[in-house]
């Protein structure tokens, strides 16, 4: 479960799994070894310190020690911060500047106390190898996704760009307030917020049914604002 | 023109120099009301005038029975007499139960995601029939939410990609209760009202308290056990401004309040253990995490900080009392007003349900849809605990600053005061912000200002940035003080002196520092200026290191120890495992490919749970152990203590590392049901561990009072400490010194390069010895 296996989540995952098992090996090896080796043999063990009440106890550091965790750590989350720099640009790079005019689908997702109207602004064309033609794709409930159609649960087509911008509704049943589409498939979720447009962007590769939730805590029926994504068509 | 001064002007000038060159920087790059003023109408055309009614329903329903439902639409300003086609739709939701066509419907009305609607040919009608079968279980109460749409006739047209402009939305709400829960029902233990529960919980414990208390002052004196006695007795606590005894208060407050907020924990964990569970309804939830998160930070952590920090504090600098006791009493007794205040909705059963973190708008908002009713008074307290957090910091500020014993300098201040010290600035320095915040949510809901609203040009996302420009360094005001505690404990019980003391107190301004420009990282996926993202991704990342630097300096205070495992050793000894896993976890989040993940999923749970509950909390119950003697005179039972610590730590464990996994399933937080079945058996594993980490705690409690009076009893520093606390009485005198102590230094002797410490090495460099 979790993330689909294509998305840039389980690089860094992976990469971050890694170096918290080494600082944490690390750390709690040393803990461990400290506690064992050092414990309290006899009662009657002086401290190398000579504790005193009311007297500030020796001082001890090391520079070099000390410098060594300074530094060893620093390099590490350097090295870190490069890393997670370049997903900052495949997250958040803005999907409609002109270099990413790729084949795309956009889509606007609205969101409402509580559900979510999804707008299309392209068409899901479907090959019918029978015929030779394409044809719209058609929803259970009878809606063709193509331009200008809404519906409650979201189509996407496999293999394009999916652009969508993020608005909220607010009027006089419902209050404007703030809400999140949260695709766990491709690992992506950003804000909607009144007054704002808000965008994300990501790819389906694989065809299949999967969960769109609120993550933003919106009120009462905040846990009942899903809706399903299903991503059709071929690969 | 003296130095001082050029220091002074220079500082200001980079400061200045700072804020130029950030104008670049937006926190809200498009500015508010775009939507607002010439975007979106759809779903707006005619809104409020729209009617929407269920016919049908009865009054209590019989469990298994099919009713019939007539939903119909109406709306005055667009009358469905002139339309043919296009006229409508609808979205009928039950808590429980099933629904599918009614009458003569199947074409018209379908079900979907156990909800019911209208097909593609029903969009033709004002009025459906729909039958709705109710569910088996007749005790408890089913809540159904109707959405309606009048349509003008219009298709659906976007213009130029906005949407439909003929829609109007309303909406219709009702409940019903089965058959048992009308009463006279068998009385299930499913039934009983889980709010009622939780009042019937707190009054017990408070009733509990009470007696508690009456007979701790009947064992105080047996003989004056009267009705004046008792008065004047209370009096005393009521009015009393002594450090320890002020610090006595907290602690019992905080204590009360982490029992309580565990009490809504465990009322919510059992609404999560299995998936589609109805025991919690979803406003009880929303204002059970709400009351449990705010208690928590603010009622039971920060208070426990606060009762250590008076108690503790003087002694350690040789000061016979605070700067400000009467202030001090003043900041107790505000806390107190300020949990009626936030507990007021609860008792009248419209708790608050805005989250601790409280966003904007929607705690701004009311009404059907919007914040509970009890949600004003709630901002009220919080406005109330920022005023008595920022009187307790002045008052800890000042003693620090001005109180020392002869002896204690700045760099020879054991290690909690300088946590103490630092935390208490950091607060003091970001309340503001919260106070602020919290002041014009107060106002937008109250006299109707529009400081959050985006349609009236406010700006929905300030609230975020004002309160986490609070909140996290309150983050680290909570942790600051367990990381002294720790320090303290880990060298005494080490019989050494800390390693490092003076890179452990510039790491803790370091962080204290740091704490102040990363608050960003809460928001990273807001809608927030990707340049403001990427900065706070950066200095987010920084905070790891000072904090690696304090762990690895504690580690290297037991090396050449003779450690001795004493229960508040134990504790210390759990920090350092759950507090490093915490800390871990947080560098996850200024990832971005990983945060829009992560973000308001059981991922943050589990972090933020391991460095508050493995952090803080475990280094107050550290506290506990080894200050209690000198406190009452007597020590914990030892052996009560080890159970206690065992228990809790490894409950602690299975109750929040499983949310990793929860939330790299993609589990969102606040979420009162799941319908992922593949989610209810880590779920089920997390509400077992929780009830028994849960009941553990009572093991402590009974600790405490039993060790009162049957602990063993102990001299002036039963632990072997160096710091001045343990050179007074246990329990001290009031004043708390008979006169003021001076404290000896054991480099004195020492020639000059050793004592200059790091920073001087650096610049010399390193002496052969
Ligand atoms: C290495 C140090 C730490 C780092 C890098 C870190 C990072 C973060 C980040 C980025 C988030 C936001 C996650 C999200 O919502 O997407 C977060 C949440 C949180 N952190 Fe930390 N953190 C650290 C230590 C601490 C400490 C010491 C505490 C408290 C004692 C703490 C308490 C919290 C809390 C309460 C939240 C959740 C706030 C909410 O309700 O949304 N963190 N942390
Ligand atoms: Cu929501
Ligand atoms: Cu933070």
């Amino acid at each position: 479960m979790g993330p689909a296996e294509y998305t840039i989540f389980w690089d860094l995952l992976e990469t971050w799994n890694f170096w918290s098992i080494i600082v944490g090996v690390f750390t709690f090896a040393l803990l461990i070894f400290l506690v064992i080796r050092f414990r309290q043999i006899s009662p009657t063990e002086e401290s190398p310190d000579k504790i005193v009440p009311g007297v500030f106890p020796k001082e001890r550091d090391n520079l070099t020690l000390e410098l060594t965790w300074f530094i060893v750590p620093t390099i590490l989350v350097l090295y870190l911060t490069f890393v997670a720099w370049q997903s900052m640009i495949s997250v958040w790079v803005d999907p409609y500047s002109e270099e990413n005019d790729i084949d795309d689908f956009e889509i606007t997702m609205e969101a409402y106390q509580w559900g979510w109207n999804f707008y299309y602004h392209d068409d899901i064309e479907i090959y019918d190898p029978e015929t030779g033609n394409y044809t719209y794709f058609v929803t259970p409930e009878g809606t063709e996704i193509k331009n200008e159609t809404v519906s409650y649960d979201l189509y996407l087509p496999c293999n394009k760009l999916i652009k969508a911008k993020i608005r909220t509704i607010g009027d006089a049943t419902t209050a404007p307030v703030l809400h999140a589409p949260f695709l766990p498939e491709w690992a992506i979720k950003e804000d909607a917020v009144p007054g704002l447009e808000t965008y994300i962007a990501f790819t389906p590769r694989e065809t299949g049914t999967f969960d769109l939730f609120c993550a933003e805590y919106c009120g009462q029926q905040h846990s009942k604002m899903m809706a399903k994504v299903y991503v059709v068509g071929v690969c | 023109m003296n130095k001082n001064r050029i220091r002074v002007i220079s500082l200001m000038l980079v400061i200045f120099a700072a804020l130029a060159a950030t104008p670049q920087i937006t926190s809200f790059p498009t500015g508010a009301g775009t939507n607002g003023n010439n975007g979106c109408t759809c779903h707006a055309g005619g809104a409020g005038t729209t009617t929407v009614t269920v016919e049908g329903l009865p009054e209590s329903y019989v469990g298994g029975e099919t009713y019939e439902l007539m939903l119909t639409v109406s709306n005055p300003d667009i009358p469905g007499a002139d339309i043919s086609t296009n006229m409508g739709g609808f979205r009928l939701f039950a808590s429980a139960g099933t629904f599918g066509p009614g009458e003569n419907s199947t074409d018209l009305v379908q079900e979907k995601e156990g909800g019911a609607t209208h097909t593609e040919l029903g969009n033709d009608f004002r009025t459906w029939n729909i039958s709705w079968t109710a569910p088996d279980n007749e005790g408890q109460i089913v809540d159904f939410t109707a959405h309606g749409n009048a349509v003008n006739g219009n298709a659906v047209t976007p213009t130029d990609g906005k949407g439909n402009t003929g829609d109007a939305w309303g909406s219709f709400e009702t409940s019903i209760p089965g058959a048992a829960a009308m009463g006279g029902g068998v009385a299930l233990i499913e039934q009983a009202e889980p709010f009622e529960v939780a009042i019937a919980a707190i009054t017990f414990g408070i009733s509990l308290f009470s007696l508690m208390l009456v007979y701790v002052f009947y064992r105080n004196n047996p003989d004056g056990f009267n009705i004046n006695g008792l008065t004047t007795w209370l009096k005393k606590w009521l009015t009393t401004t002594d450090h320890k005894e002020v610090g006595t208060l907290y602690f019992v407050f905080s204590f009360l309040f982490l029992l309580i907020g565990g009490v809504f924990a465990m009322l919510f964990r059992l609404q999560l253990a299995v998936a589609d569970n109805e025991f919690l309804t979803q406003d009880q939830y929303n204002s059970f995490f709400t009351l449990h998160g705010t208690t928590m930070i603010f009622l039971a952590a920060m208070p426990m900080i606060a009762a250590f920090a008076n108690w503790i504090l003087p002694l350690q600098i040789g000061a016979k009392d605070l700067a400000f006791p009467r202030i001090n009493a003043m900041g107790f007794w505000m806390l107190v007003g300020a949990s009626v205040l936030l507990y007021g909705g609860v008792l009248a059963g419209e708790g608050a349900d805005i989250s601790w973190t409280m966003y904007a708008p929607y705690s701004a908002s009311s009404g059907e849809k919007g914040a509970s009713a009890g949600t004003t008074l709630f901002i009220g307290g919080i406005i109330m605990l920022g005023i008595s957090s920022t009187l307790g910091g002045v008052n800890f500020i000042a003693t620090v600053m001005t109180m020392r014993a002869p002896g204690v300098t700045w760099m020879k201040m054991p290690l909690f005061t300088w946590s103490v010290f630092v935390a208490n600035a950091m607060l003091y320095l970001s309340l503001p912000a919260l106070i602020i915040g919290t002041l014009y949510l107060f106002l937008d809901r109250t006299i109707g200002t529009h400081f959050y609203d985006a349609a009236a040009g406010g700006d929905p996302i300030l609230w975020a940035h004002l309160f986490w420009y609070f909140g996290h360094p309150e983050v680290y005001v909570l942790i600051l003080p367990a990381f002294g505690i720790v320090s303290e404990v880990l060298a005494t019980s080490a019989k050494r002196s800390i390693f490092g003391y003076r890179s452990m107190v510039y790491a803790m301004a370091g962080i204290g520092a740091l704490g102040f420009i990363v608050w960003g990282h809460h928001m990273l996926t807001s809608g927030m200026d990707p340049t403001l993202r990427l900065l706070m991704m950066i200095t987010t990342m920084l905070v790891a290191i000072p904090t690696g630097v304090k762990i690895f300096n504690w580690l290297a205070t037991l090396w050449g120890g003779s450690l001795v495992f004493k229960t508040h050793t134990l504790w210390a000894l759990g920090f350092l495992v759950t507090f490093t896993i915490g800390g871990i976890s947080g560098m996850f989040f200024p990832v971005a490919g990983l945060d829009v993940h992560f973000h308001d999923t059981y991922f943050v749970v589990a972090h933020f749970h391991y460095v508050i509950v493995g952090g803080t909390i475990f280094g107050m119950f550290s506290a506990i152990y080894y200050w209690y003697p000198k406190a009452t005179g007597r020590k914990l039972d030892e052996k009560l203590g080890l159970l206690h610590f065992v228990i809790t730590f490894i409950a602690m464990n299975g109750t929040f590392w499983p949310m990793h996994q929860l939330g790299i399933e993609g589990m969102p937080r606040r979420y009162h049901t799941y319908s992922v079945d593949s989610w209810t058996e880590l779920n089920t594993f997390i509400t077992i561990s929780a009830y028994i980490m849960g009941i553990a705690q009572l093991i402590l409690l009974w600790n405490l009072i039993r060790s009162y009076k049957y602990g063993e009893e102990v001299g002036k520093d039963p632990w072997g400490g160096w710091s001045l606390e343990w050179t007074t009485e246990s329990p001290p005198p009031t004043p708390s010194f008979h006169e003021i102590p001076t404290q000896g230094d054991a480099n004195e002797h020492e020639h000059e390069s050793s004592s200059g410490g790091l920073f001087s090495k650096m610049w010399k460099g390193v002496e052969a010895k």
